[in-house]
């Protein structure tokens, strides 16, 4: 008897010393990985001179010359928006201005340092939640992700915006709501987008079953709303200061009523495109905009729970560039960089998240192939383009569903 | 599948210069030939002009290329700056690089290559990229065509003034071009699919909302 207990006693140190070393392997391995993934990114940014030098497609984005441009014109004391199609913060031209005056590579530089910024706000997020290796595999789910990899190191910033949504959930999770709203201010003011997460945040501050409660505020809330405003107000008025109409109408209102009508993964594409000069284009462009408003308050309200935050803004920004008119892969990265957040917590088995991977992929290069003729070859397959952008739409609402559902058989204990 | 279609047009080019330019008899653009050529398919293209081999001595002679831009296609200023380090380029208005072609202008362009000199020779080129906007869908053709007008090339040798004020400034001397009418395909969308393509995006995008909708709430 007491030989057994004893050895029952042995056993569970055994494994509790096992755990902890494990765990501290795991945070030793974070600086390393870290390391790892700044070397390759480095590496990265050489290789798109080589590329853009001396190959027909160029590594650098299109984006990041825009951005330099709009730096160059800042340097002269000049208005940013001189620069045809810079529709951004000028924080973001005035954060680059050492493009001009001290190197070429200082913005990707930038993103690339943010995105590991990024990952340690990941593993952070996922640690408090889960043991150290999982949260290991999140942080390298981040900083190797292809995409992640390459959206940076050609001078996309999108990890700027990615790192204000990070840091408003961080706030959330500590209870710090007035520093969360700030972020999410700054989030929205960078790029619009991340004003969906509005009703979740506030919603999940303290979540309840009736629609009216959720509404109602509290002083949480209030913190929350306060923040928001003021650092979306703060940023806009110096914005318009300096720079005025061109600022708001460029950073703001373009976005709101674009019309791009070229090819891209959306489905709305061709309809909007044909319908682009006739009398029914106003009512197809309601029609299009109704299933994604429908979309954001449904995910919305499901997930208001605290513990599901993580993975409702996964979700909702997956729903709501699935849905969009618009839909480019800079926009994938809007939701993949939350997909580290909540992947520990979608329990498929491997056949189905291989499967939902490859499905993911494979729908991605029928249309880019089909894209490619069109754009590249100049042959007319523009139906083709979009019956690809119906299956891939299809096949990320399939997606959506699976993680809807496996999410719903744990977190219904919970909520209700 | 379309071939990459190449068109290439050479021509022979007679102009005298006047010899008050201070250039010798037989040392001039007589016999200079110029090249135009098309590259690429779809929606991105080059357009690349070129000039056979001249006299060193017409080193400090400058070059212009005038290209009228039909509002059907355009060049992105800043790409086109960027690929052309150190030389100069003026458009004649402001570029909208995101309008379809109906609404969009044309516009001119004017390029001042760099004359490229060895101890005996020299010559010019100059690639432009360009690239075809979106046209208003057709239900009587898969395909628009784009009148693509060849562009200009002028020489002087007698310029003193800055590149910047050269265009107004200087006496240009034409080189003479072939006057082939010469067109680029665009793909267009097909009104004929409006009613099929408007009935089923509509109806899968509120099917997929209704699928989302439904995982959202089942227990």
């Amino acid at each position: 008897m007491y030989t057994q207990s004893s050895k029952k006693n042995w056993n569970t140190r055994l494994v509790a010393h096992n755990e902890a070393v494990e765990n501290s392997d795991s945070e030793r391995r974070k600086y390393k990985a870290c390391a790892a993934g700044l070397a390759v990114r480095l590496f990265l940014i050489l290789w798109g001179h080589f590329q853009d030098k001396y190959l027909s497609v160029k590594y650098t984005d299109v984006d990041y010359i825009v951005f330099s441009d709009a730096s160059r014109y800042v340097t002269q004391g000049q208005s940013p928006y001189l620069r045809p199609t810079y529709r951004y913060t000028p924080l973001l031209a005035w954060i680059l201005t050492p493009n001009i005056f001290l190197h070429s590579d200082f913005g990707k530089l930038l993103f690339s340092i943010v995105d590991l910024i990024n990952g340690f706000i990941i593993y952070g997020n996922v640690r408090s939640r889960f043991s150290s290796p999982i949260a290991f595999k999140s942080l390298c789910l981040w900083l190797f992700n292809p995409i992640t990899l390459i959206v940076s190191t050609r001078g996309n910033a999108e990890s700027l915006i990615v790192l204000t949504v990070l840091m408003t959930l961080y706030f959330h999770n500590q209870c710090s709501y007035l520093a969360s709203g700030f972020s999410l201010g700054l989030a929205v003011h960078l790029k619009l987008y991340p004003v969906i997460y509005s009703l979740i945040f506030y919603t999940s501050i303290s979540p309840s079953v009736t629609l009216l409660q959720s509404l109602k505020p509290n002083l949480g809330r209030v913190k929350l709303v306060v923040g928001f405003c003021l650092s979306l107000v703060m940023a806009s008025s110096v914005s318009y200061y300096f720079y005025g109409w061109p600022f708001l109408h460029e950073t703001y209102l373009y976005h709101l009523t674009r019309q791009d009508v070229r090819h891209n993964f959306s489905p709305y594409f061709y309809l909007l495109y044909l319908h682009g000069e006739l009398d029914t284009a106003t009512l197809v462009a309601l029609a299009s905009f109704l299933p994604q408003m429908l979309i954001v308050l449904v995910i919305s309200w499901r997930y208001r729970s605290r513990d599901d935050i993580g993975l409702g803004l996964f979700v909702l920004t997956f729903g709501f560039v699935t849905f969009n008119k618009v839909v480019t892969s800079q926009y994938f990265l809007w939701y993949l960089s939350l997909l580290p957040l909540c992947l520990p917590e979608l329990n498929f088995s491997n056949t189905k998240r291989i499967a939902m991977a490859s499905a993911w992929l494979l729908s991605q290069g029928v249309w880019l192939l089909f894209a490619y003729r069109l754009e590249f070859l100049g042959h007319n397959v523009m139906l083709h383009v979009w019956m690809a952008s119906l299956l891939f739409f299809a096949v990320n609402v399939y997606i959506m569903t699976q993680v809807l559902q496996v999410k719903r058989s744990q977190g219904a204990k919970k909520l209700l | 599948m379309n071939r990459v279609k190449t068109l290439y047009i050479s021509a022979i080019i007679f102009v005298s210069i006047p010899l008050a330019c201070g250039i010798r008899a037989g040392e001039d653009f007589t016999k200079v030939q110029s090249n135009f050529q098309v590259t690429g398919d779809g929606f991105h293209r080059e357009m690349r002009v070129s000039s056979s081999s001249f006299p060193s001595s017409l080193r400090n002679c400058k070059i212009v290329i005038k290209w009228v831009v039909p509002s059907g296609i355009y060049v992105d200023p800043y790409q086109l700056q960027s690929s052309i380090l150190n030389q100069t380029v003026h458009f004649s208005s402001h570029v909208n690089v995101e309008q379809m072609a109906h609404h969009a202008e044309s516009f001119i362009l004017h390029s001042f290559p760099n004359l490229q000199c060895s101890s005996s020779s020299c010559h010019f080129s100059q690639t432009i990229q360009f690239h075809l906007r979106y046209h208003l869908p057709s239900n009587t053709s898969d395909y628009t065509k784009v009148l693509l007008p060849l562009p200009m090339t002028y020489h002087s040798c007698d310029c003193t003034f800055s590149i910047d004020m050269a265009v107004n400034k200087c006496l240009w001397q034409k080189f003479s071009k072939p006057d082939v009418p010469n067109y680029v395909s665009v793909p267009v969308g097909d009104l004929s699919h409006l009613p099929l393509v408007t009935f089923i995006t509509i109806a899968v995008a509120f099917m997929g909302t209704g699928c989302v909708a439904w995982a959202s709430v089942i227990r």
